[in-house]
């Protein structure tokens, strides 16, 4: 992978030109929906910055527990019980943002397309601290009925709208983010590793 | 008409001699043991109801009538008086019922805990399987599926406990059923199962959503029935009366002589009875107070006799479906070739400021447990006073079945079963270590010993309970209310020398 310094690559990105060219010689009807998807680095950068609050949440819970795992089983039990999280936590960094990457294709490129980086980015860790917030008062959540759900349903759509709002009118920000999806990307691959050998301790175990 | 028998008959008849001399077979008797010769070894049926306190149980003296249909039983059974779980919740209690051995020697010590690798082939399942037991394993409990998992090897009929669930979220067993106990754990983690977050950021909210209409259309279904809740445990969501008529499929067409282990959860918390007995005690009774444990969690006695009374009406129920079996079992002749096993993995506390059993103290009705054997055939009730306990179980079953008793087994052949009587002065123990390391010596928990008439209780590396014990008198001061330790000196320093002795054998591995 590149150098994530230039924020205009991860902008301007549009790698998959032949095939795009391939499909409009061919007169494919899919090809307006291709355009649409983003480039491939964009995919990549913004799926390793999604995956980032997925996982640092994931070990945060995981680190609490594991003194007490340890008190009760073997090393290599402790190391079984720490992959399935794990494993989750690649399961679901895929969950989350293969929507946005359909999104994407189907909604009017100025949308999504066109910021899909900042965009996804601000939507999922905005949502990710909303959901933090539901985590922390999940003993009084789980008992809320329909009506006491609404006013926060609302609040957190309109929190979302509003950021969508400043990121495609501000350059600034849309910079901030893309900077830090630059700096994340990289940590997050050391957690992508850590998923890949969960699984693979997974399949250890399992077969 | 000739008269006299003719030769080749008398010849027939010698050949069918051997036949009348084991026709009809002999009255059972409660301590027949070995089956010499291959002869027909009786069915054992355990019936484990879970946290089933014998402190509310009205033939041990309890006041409320919570179980007539238990009664009734007991009328024709042993009832053993001062019967003790091993340990204070589901995996140390049921572990040493299943093994034979105090939680120090299996160390499943912890919640989802698992025995060592060595008692994979020394349980109650491997030991009466060499014996031609055809053998069958059930729990609601996952916790105690956990065990039951590690013995799957040896139950020939191993039901899921999802085969008897309305519903069952568990993906573990269906997804890595080689690696049950670790998935479950870190499934109980992605899906806070326990009193964490949920590792999962945003799927567990997807998850609750989903599980929050399942239990929004069970409660359209059943709400009527189950007015407080449907019975569930850990996202299990049941109905006793699914696992009772199971039951009794099982003891129909299973091969004989056969081994059933069957563990309910009621009357488990959430008490969540059946409609007939909702409000069936609210009959403004409230036991003597107690002061607070310096262990417990401040439990105010309003919130402790409310629950007090919620668990009574949940045990009425489990009771109303056990008599449901029992007549079952009385019309079909079961009671007549099969020994009928009751009891409970651990007890319930509502006193002195502690609710349910995940706490430090071992007072008597978080240990103390009912036990009742009915011998094939018996009509008259009988009863134990002896100190027993949970470990004997599994030595008593081996001497039926005529197979000696193991050297590893801490356990003896339950009186009036065995043909010696019992040793006069026998020390019982009960552990509660889940927040000790199973790989290292016994450093923070809590343990006691009954011996006569006295309860001697040690708490070991608690914060500002530490290296604490308390004495008691069960005789004289049965609610343990008056601790002697200090009073009876002699006495106390008696069974701390024997506490003591016993610690030190079981922290000597570790060394």
């Amino acid at each position: 992978m590149s150098s994530p310094t230039s924020l205009d690559s991860l902008r301007r990105s549009s790698e998959p030109l032949c095939l795009e060219e391939l499909l409009k010689e061919h007169r494919l009807p899919l090809i307006s929906v291709y355009r649409r998807i983003p480039s491939r680095r964009n995919i990549v950068y913004t799926y390793l910055a999604c995956l980032f609050p997925i996982q640092v949440w994931s070990v945060y819970n995981l680190l609490r527990e594991v003194p007490a795992w340890l008190r009760q089983m073997s090393v290599w039990d402790v190391i079984g019980v720490v992959s399935y999280p794990q494993t989750f936590a690649l399961f679901e960094s895929a969950v989350i943002f293969l929507p946005f990457v359909l999104l994407s294709a189907l909604l009017p490129r100025r949308w999504l397309r066109d910021k899909f980086v900042a965009l996804t980015t601000g939507i999922v860790y905005l949502s990710a601290a909303w959901f933090i917030l539901a985590h922390i008062n999940d003993l009084t959540v789980r008992y809320w009925g329909f009506s006491q759900f609404l006013p926060w349903m609302g609040l957190f759509l309109s929190s979302q709208i509003l950021c969508c709002f400043l990121i495609q009118y501000s350059e600034k920000l849309e910079s901030v983010i893309l900077s830090f999806v630059g700096r994340v990307a990289v940590l997050s691959l050391v957690y992508l590793l850590i998923d890949l050998i969960s699984l693979t301790i997974l399949v250890i175990r399992n077969t | 008409m000739p008269t006299s028998l003719p030769r080749r008959d008398f010849i027939k008849f010698l050949a069918m001699w051997p036949l009348f001399t084991v026709w009809p077979p002999p009255e059972p008797t409660l301590g027949h043991t070995s089956q010499p010769g291959g002869h027909r070894l009786p069915n054992i049926l355990i019936l484990v109801f879970d946290t089933f306190s014998a402190y509310h149980i009205p033939f041990y003296g309890y006041r409320r009538q919570t179980t007539p249909n238990l009664s009734r039983f007991a009328n024709r059974a042993t009832v053993f008086h001062s019967h003790y779980a091993s340990g204070n919740f589901t995996t140390p209690g049921t572990a040493s019922l299943l093994t034979g051995t105090y939680p120090w020697s299996h160390q499943a010590l912890h919640i989802q805990g698992t025995v060592l690798e060595e008692f994979r082939n020394k349980n109650i399942f491997s030991l009466l399987g060499e014996k031609g037991y055809f053998r069958i394993g059930f729990s609601h409990n996952i916790v105690a599926t956990s065990l039951l998992d590690q013995f799957r090897l040896d139950i020939d009929n191993f039901t899921k406990t999802r085969e008897l669930c309305l519903v069952d979220n568990y993906l573990a067993d269906r997804l890595f059923p080689k690696d049950f106990t670790p998935a479950v754990h870190g499934e109980s983690l992605i899906f806070r199962r326990g009193d964490t977050y949920s590792s999962s950021l945003f799927l567990y909210e997807v998850y609750r959503f989903w599980t929050s209409i399942q239990m929004k259309l069970l409660t359209k279904q059943y709400g009527e029935l189950f007015p407080r809740g449907i019975p569930n445990n850990h996202n299990l969501v049941f109905m006793l009366e699914t696992a009772i008529d199971w039951t009794m499929r099982q003891l129909e067409k299973a091969p004989q002589p056969f081994l059933a282990y069957m563990h309910f959860l009621p009357p488990h918390d959430p008490y969540t009875t059946r409609r007939e007995f909702v409000d069936r005690f609210d009959d403004g009774w409230n036991p003597l107070p107690k002061p607070f444990h310096p262990l417990s969690d401040s439990q105010p006695d309003q919130r402790l006799n409310q629950k007090r009374r919620e668990y009574d009406e949940y045990i009425a129920y489990a009771d109303a479906e056990f008599g449901r079996l029992y007549d079952f079992m009385d019309r079909n002749g079961i009671l007549d070739n099969t020994y009928v096993i009751f009891t409970s993995d651990h007890g319930e506390l509502f006193e002195r400021g502690v609710w349910g059993h995940i706490t430090p103290v071992l007072f008597e009705p978080v240990i103390r447990v009912p036990l009742l054997i009915s011998k094939p055939g018996q009509q008259k009730k009988q009863d134990v006073y002896t100190h027993t306990s949970c470990v004997d179980i599994l030595p008593t079953l081996l001497h039926l079945s005529g197979i000696n008793k193991p050297d590893w087994c801490e356990g003896e052949v339950l009186p009036s079963i065995a043909e010696e009587k019992p040793a006069a002065e026998r020390s019982i123990f009960c552990l509660e270590a889940k927040s000790n390391s199973k790989h290292a010596p016994l450093r923070k928990r809590t343990v006691s010993l009954i011996r006569d008439r006295y309860k001697l209780v040690h708490y070991l590396g608690y914060k500002e309970y530490d290296d604490i014990y308390e004495m008691y008198d069960l005789n004289d001061d049965p609610e343990e209310l008056n601790n002697i330790y200090s009073s009876r000196k002699s006495v106390a320093s008696d069974l701390q020398a024997l506490l003591n002795e016993q610690l030190i054998k079981v922290n000597r591995r570790f060394k």
